[in-house]
């Protein structure tokens, strides 16, 4: 997986060459101004286009993300030119593990005249692909050479990281603990970096070191889960070296920082008995031991735990009890003989791996999808085990994405029956629709024609003055109508009865009181009218927007009547089978070969309960023998 | 104390850092090969089934959010002209993909010619984690062509909310 600083740059190169001047434009200087529609060039294109690509990647769902990446590219808005879109599939497909369309993405990159800060990008790309298939002289060449001078400090980080991991896999912890130096213990990367060393240096015989980086691991920042396991795990075996070496006090100091409650609670319970035993509190011991006891039996810390609580009763004098715990060992290993059993004849059945799968299907976590069921089982502690197995665990990821295809491929398998429908509906409706729709638009062009040059001919009659000498034309409704009758009436004077001196004055007052009222508020219906007039040629627009909407429909249409995609549907159901048939194949080989490595990590379990079994009855034995004869001689003396 | 022996090969814990390359070169070869193949497949249907369903110049609807926003998005509701067409429920994951620069597209379709309605409604939680509810609208043309729009989820400082900004594309 990319790391999130990557991630971040990678966006601001699409953002910077593409589209940041047109987003900073508008939000920094032309907030306020509304630009309305514009045409959609192509960096805009790309612009939402990688933001999708984005948002896939970034929620981790990596085959949609690559999907889009490929469809983009097909459509040509993303090539060889958008070295962003390059850089980001490159990464995929190593992630996804398709190193060699990776490497020829990085090659092809690097071949051309990009940024100085996309070509140190795409070294360190093609040195973690080297990394990530073993060829670890090839990555540290890269890694070690100007050619990764310039990255951002995070980048800088994963290339010492790199470096780190590469020289101690060679057993130069001096060269390994200077690269480890710079890295930050605040991210996770830094933190497993250290924690490595670590080991490494106590395995390489460098103990204080090793002991010395763990232990700073203890006051290391982190509150998440990941951080706090890494802890507990950092403690654990720093405890554990420090009680190997017989330093009890530092080896008890660091087990207590084991959470009671963590994944290693049991193995720090387990050795912080043995701290106190060893330093002879025997009576200190026995209760970590019986809390340890009390936990999942199938942990082998537990089962090992089984075993010191009845032989510590049995040094502090407490025979029966120690009786009573052997007895109960043998009976939990027992009962976790007859549980690897049955996980054992779980795991050889078909679909076991189908059972690991995690419930949502881009996670790539590994806790099975049915781990409450199998930690009733007490199958889940071995899986734990299976899965810190770095080609069990691989090859489970590898399970994962077949598992994914499969679901991709059988989702085309049920759509595709739909789309050949769908295709045939839409040419039925398209032959029996198209010619008279293509009729009827001739006619409707004719009439939105008509209609944009008469609201343009209104428009442009409109005078941007008010004359008082067609009152009609400023007049609203009301006015209108009333001016009507007044000028009927004017002019009919004389010849209608009534038509007196006094009336005409009447009239003329009214006609005068009209006109003014008219003209009050004339300036006002000009205005109305120039809103109606250039709505009316807005919704002309519009309505030749949609004639052209439809036009561009009939050709589209047109040309779906004529062309093949029919054919080209039907062409991909042998594709689907053939690749569904595959991808089954590869699952069975898959579960096969975890099945193999599961079926023998549990022979080798059941083989040592079986000792500690033996070794359990062979105790009770003793202890029996002792109380019998302890009771004969009580017998004799008395 | 044999028997304290083998606590300590139970309890070793592992240096796992460099994957090497699985050693059953058969297999990942026929790994390799099917994944190539799958998303090969993946894309001509992909292809094809745009095609077939957005023969017309289609309308695409996308949800961006303001980088780093401390404003946590929980919904989104989208209607056009009245008729509901989306809704989505962001997870964790979903959000910090948005808040790095993701955007989503939330809605595709072959919408009429003319003018739309398009009201969006989301819920929020605020800095404080007090949740509240917008609801915004915007009006757009949809021409000849295809069109974009990006409905931007931006920060409002001053009310520690969301507001609404829209940008169009049409596209010939």
């Amino acid at each position: 997986m990319m790391p999130a600083p990557l991630q971040r740059w990678l966006l601001a190169v699409c953002l910077t060459t593409g589209v940041s001047s047109v987003q900073a434009a508008k939000v920094e200087f032309f907030d306020d101004i509304d630009t309305g529609p514009q045409q959609l060039d192509v960096e805009q294109h790309r612009y939402l286009a990688f933001g999708e690509v984005m948002y896939d990647y970034y929620r981790q769902a990596n085959f949609s993300a690559i999907n889009q990446l490929l469809v983009n590219q097909q459509n040509d808005l993303f090539n060889q030119d958008t070295d962003y879109a390059e850089l980001l599939l490159g990464d995929l497909y190593v992630t996804y593990g398709l190193p060699d369309k990776a490497e020829v993405i990085f090659n092809r990159l690097l071949e051309k005249d990009i940024l100085s800060r996309t070509r140190a990008q795409t070294w360190l790309h093609k040195a973690a692909l080297h990394y990530r298939e073993g060829n670890l002289v090839d990555a540290a060449m890269i890694l070690d050479s100007d050619k990764v001078k310039g990255l951002e400090p995070d980048d800088e980080a994963r290339r010492r990281l790199m470096l780190a991991n590469i020289t101690m896999a060679d057993g130069d912890f001096a060269g390994a603990l200077d690269y480890l130096h710079s890295v930050p213990l605040d991210t996770d990367e830094g933190r497993y970096a250290t924690y490595n060393m670590g080991v490494a240096l106590i395995r390489g015989g460098h103990r204080e070191q090793g002991i010395e980086l763990l232990k700073s691991l203890l006051s290391a920042g982190g509150s998440s889960k990941q951080a706090l396991a890494l802890r507990d795990r950092a403690a654990l075996a720093s405890g554990l070296t420090e009680l190997k070496e017989g330093n009890l006090e530092s080896a008890r100091s660091d087990l207590r920082h084991v959470r009671s409650d963590g994944p290693f609670s049991e193995d720090a319970l387990l050795a912080l008995g043995l701290a106190n035993y060893r330093a002879g509190a025997v009576r200190k011991a026995l209760p970590l031991w019986l809390e340890a006891v009390r936990r999942n039996s199938s942990h082998p810390s537990v089962q090992e735990a089984m075993m010191l609580a009845p032989r510590a009763y049995e040094e502090l004098g407490g025979l029966p009890q120690a009786l009573s715990g052997y007895q109960y060992a043998a009976t939990q290993y027992r009962e976790a003989l007859k549980d690897i059993q049955r996980a054992m004849e779980n795991i050889a059945q078909s679909g076991w791996a189908d059972a690991l799968l995690p419930e949502d299907i881009n996670a790539s976590g590994l806790l099975p999808a049915n781990s409450d069921d199998m930690a009733q089982g007490g199958e889940l502690s071995y899986l734990y085990k299976l899965f810190s197995s770095n080609t069990f665990a691989q090859r489970f990821e590898h399970y994962r994405q077949i598992h994914q295809i499969l679901n991709m491929v059988e989702h085309w398998e049920r759509s595709l029956p739909a789309l050949q429908q769908s295709y045939q509906q839409q040419q039925a409706s398209l032959s029996r629709n198209l010619p008279h729709v293509r009729g009827d638009l001739t006619h409707q062009m004719t009439r939105q024609e008509k209609l944009a040059a008469a609201s343009d001919s209104l428009a442009a009659s409109i005078p941007n003055y008010v004359d008082m000498s067609e009152p009609a034309n400023v007049a609203n409704a009301e006015q209108a109508i009333m001016w009507k009758k007044v000028d009927a009436l004017t002019s009919q004077f004389g010849r209608i009865p009534g038509s007196s001196h006094d009336n005409a004055l009447r009239l003329r007052r009214v006609r005068g009181l009209l006109l003014w009222d008219i003209a009050h508020q004339s300036v006002e219906q000009r205005q109305k009218q120039e809103q109606a007039a250039n709505q009316l040629q807005e919704e002309s627009r519009i309505l030749a927007e949609r004639i052209a909407a439809v036009s561009q429909q009939i050709r589209d249409a047109t040309l779906r009547t004529r062309d093949d995609l029919g054919q080209r549907l039907a062409a991909q159901n042998a594709r689907i089978q053939r690749i569904k048939q595959q991808t089954k194949e590869t699952l069975s080989a898959l579960e096969r070969s975890m099945q193999a490595d599961a079926l023998a990590l549990l022979r080798s379990n059941q083989q040592k309960l079986a000792d500690q079994l033996a070794e359990a009855h062979l105790a009770i034995a003793r202890l029996k023998d002792a109380s019998v004869s302890g009771a004969q001689k009580q017998r004799k003396e008395s | 104390m044999k028997v304290l022996l083998p606590v300590f090969g139970a309890l070793v814990v592992s240096l796992g850092a460099v994957a090497h390359a699985a050693t059953d070169d058969g297999l990942s070869e026929q790994i390799r090969q099917l994944k190539s193949e799958a998303l090969d497949l993946n894309r001509d249907l992909t292809l094809l089934e745009r095609e077939l369903l957005y023969a017309s110049p289609q309308t695409s609807i996308f949800v961006s959010v303001d980088v780093g926003t401390p404003i946590r998005l929980v919904d989104i509701n989208l209607t056009i002209d009245g008729e509901h067409v989306g809704y989505h429920f962001y997870s964790d994951q979903e959000f910090e993909a948005l808040t790095k620069g993701g955007i989503q597209r939330l809605y595709t379709g072959n919408l009429t010619s003319g003018r739309h309605v398009l009201e969006a409604t989301i819920t929020g939680y605020d800095p404080q984690g007090k949740d509240y509810q917008k609801t915004t609208t915007h009006t757009f043309t949809k021409g000849a062509g295809r069109k974009m729009l990006e409905m931007q989820v931006v920060d409002d400082l001053n009310n520690q909310q969301h507001k609404f900004e829209f940008r169009e594309w049409n596209q010939q």
